[in-house]
């Protein structure tokens, strides 16, 4: 449980440093963010409720002396708050010393200095795509303590496909309809928007803006806390 | 059944309930007796489900409630209510611990493992628990623990419905699994992060079973063998002291000094407010263990019978010829002629022969049923 947190960060930082070679800061930032917080999180979320991979782990896991709530609560912690807190600060640092590293890097004398220095920032963990990286990340942890409760054996294989089969059938679904409805589009993204060719244009059709924000309200709150929610049932309900 | 229990003259009788009347309910006759660490009973005449207004006290129809503190009790008018049911209420002396009332359990909808099992275990024996391979005894044990939940009928622990896994519940029974797991701990490790879940673990009593299995502390425990792996957890088990331990194949993977070191133990932690309950198909690891025989088949309970009683009832020896009369169970051919089972008519002492009775029961239910009139 130690060593699964300290060989995401490493991973998290050799990725870093061979995607800021490859593809430059901003891609490296974006990436290892991704990969650190919602794959890191769904991974040990697996780990949290992982005991039901075997008859002697599982029996001794829920008919060890305290309540479904305290057992929840403590895989809630170590994958929805200590995990993500450790992550935080570890990229934060990182992020804050590569990037620095960069700018001292930097000769001053050079006439693209202010432009070079200013193509690279630390990533705002506070923006848009932060944001929707912290959506993903509630997501996924959730899905992964709910797949671990249902599936006992590979849990992180059978709750991904399970993942991407819903991913699919909603993009899926959503592009058949689009398709129906507008005939030729371009793009159609669930519960957002769709894109429609018009002539050597794009034209995007968007939801209202009432029902697009109860779509997103969905996405971002009532998504993930049904999955959250429904582990601690599980858990409950689990027979072994 | 009930002739176990002493009747309390307590018969709580309500038409029509309704929010206020459930408040005045209440076991008044209780009111003044001595429920400590005691258990009652509430029947009804239909068998709808019994609401639960105690916090700390579960109860099912027909099971037995556990009453842990008086002070509860007999400061609060409790009260088990249903619609238009009329409750009666018994109060129990101390010796009920699990009861098993039409209990029907299948891993698929359609195919019971069992059914309509019922079956009551009492504090004080040490019970074996025999059946074929597959015949449901982990099932069993499972449902006892609240690992499995019923398909139907109820099952009382400790005056608790298991399924729900109370911390309080939990703390008053062990399960020992087929196949044990320790995680990267030591012993002392071990020790303590689970001991304090126990409330009566005594540190005392473990460090002396550890030291009677021969349990070595070698560093993390999952790098133990399986048979040291085993020993451990049974150690540990031992020292929580719960009332009810059960324990499922407890003697595979054991060498044979282990064996005999397991049923010294055993038989030496072994109080008379416990109740140890072993399942095995090693027949003869239990021998001169358990005072009471259960046998299961085909999802029906075939025994359950003290040794005294099956002793009294059947009668294991050696003959030249096979009797042509009365009732045979088993027989099978030994060196010294025939081994059989036969119904004691008699009243002859013999040694009671596990195996031999596990097999007249197994092939002859009918008749081993019509001997010990279940």
């Amino acid at each position: 449980m130690i060593g699964f947190p300290g060989l995401v960060l490493t991973v998290v930082l050799i990725l870093y440093v061979i995607i800021k070679a490859l593809s430059g800061f901003d891609m490296a930032q974006r990436i290892t963010f991704f990969v650190g917080l919602a794959g890191g999180s769904f991974f040990l979320g697996s780990f949290v409720f992982g005991y039901f991979s075997s008859n002697a782990s599982g029996s001794s896991f829920l008919t060890l002396p305290a309540s479904h709530f305290e057992k929840w609560l403590c895989g809630i912690l170590i994958a929805g708050v200590f995990y993500p807190i450790v992550f935080l600060i570890f990229y934060y640092g990182m992020d804050t010393g590569f990037v620095a590293l960069y700018h001292n890097g930097l000769d001053p004398s050079s006439p693209f200095y202010k432009q070079a220095y200013e193509s690279v920032y630390t990533f705002d963990l506070s923006g848009v795509i932060a944001g929707n990286i912290y959506i993903l990340f509630f997501i996924y942890t959730g899905a992964m303590l709910l797949g671990s409760l249902y599936f006992n054996k590979v849990s992180v294989i059978k709750t991904a496909i399970a993942l991407c089969i819903i991913c699919l059938v909603i993009f899926g679904t959503n592009w058949l309809f689009a398709t129906l409805l507008f005939g030729n589009i371009d793009d159609a993204a669930p519960f957002n928007h769709v894109a429609v060719p018009l002539g050597n244009d794009v034209g995007s059709i968007e939801l209202p803006a009432g029902i697009a924000k109860v779509c997103k309200c969905a996405f971002l709150y009532v998504m993930p806390a049904t999955f959250w929610i429904l582990s601690f049932t599980r858990l409950r309900e689990k027979e072994f | 059944m009930l002739a176990e229990f002493a009747f309390l003259k307590c018969r709580i009788v309500s038409d029509h309930i309704t929010r206020k009347a459930k408040r005045s309910l209440g076991i008044y006759n209780c009111l003044g007796k001595e429920l400590r660490n005691s258990f009652i009973r509430l029947e009804t005449i239909n068998s709808h489900s019994v609401y639960q207004s105690l916090p700390g006290i579960s109860a099912i129809v027909g099971g037995s409630v556990y009453i842990p503190d008086i002070k509860i009790i007999l400061k609060k008018k409790f009260c088990y209510y249903n619609k238009r049911n009329i409750f009666t209420v018994y109060y129990l002396t101390n010796t009920l611990m699990i009861e098993i009332q039409n209990l029907s359990f299948g891993y698929k909808r359609k195919k019971l493992l069992y059914k309509n099992l019922t079956l009551s275990l009492n504090v004080g024996s040490i019970y074996g628990l025999l059946g074929k391979n597959g015949a449901g005894k982990s099932t069993l044990l499972k449902n006892f623990m609240g690992l499995l939940f019923p398909t139907t009928g109820n099952i009382a622990v400790n005056g608790f419905v298991p399924r729900k896994r109370w911390p309080a519940f939990l703390e008053t029974i062990y399960f020992i699994p087929e196949e044990v797991y320790v995680p990267a701990l030591t012993i002392n490790g071990y020790k303590n992060l689970f001991a304090p879940f126990y409330p009566k673990f005594s540190e005392e009593q473990f460090y002396s079973y550890l030291d009677q299995l021969d349990v070595k502390d070698k560093g993390k425990l999952n790098s133990l063998s399986f048979g040291q792996q085993k020993k451990f957890i049974i150690a540990f088990a031992l020292a929580c002291n719960t009332r009810v331990l059960l324990l499922d194949e407890p003697t595979n993977g054991l060498d044979i000094p282990s064996k005999i070191k397991f049923r010294k133990l055993i038989s030496g932690v072994f109080t008379d407010d416990k109740i140890i309950f072993i399942s095995t198909h090693q027949i003869r690891d239990l021998d001169n263990l358990i005072d009471r025989v259960i046998i299961v088949d085909n999802g029906e309970l075939l025994l359950n019978a003290s040794i005294s009683e099956i002793a009294d009832k059947l009668c294991f020896k050696s003959v030249s010829d096979i009797p042509s009369t009365g009732k045979v169970l088993y027989t099978e051919d030994s060196l010294k002629g025939h081994a059989v089972v036969i119904e004691n008519t008699e009243h002859e002492d013999s040694k009671i022969n596990l195996e031999h009775l596990f097999n007249a029961v197994t092939e002859n239910p009918v008749v081993a049923k019509s001997i010990f009139n279940h």
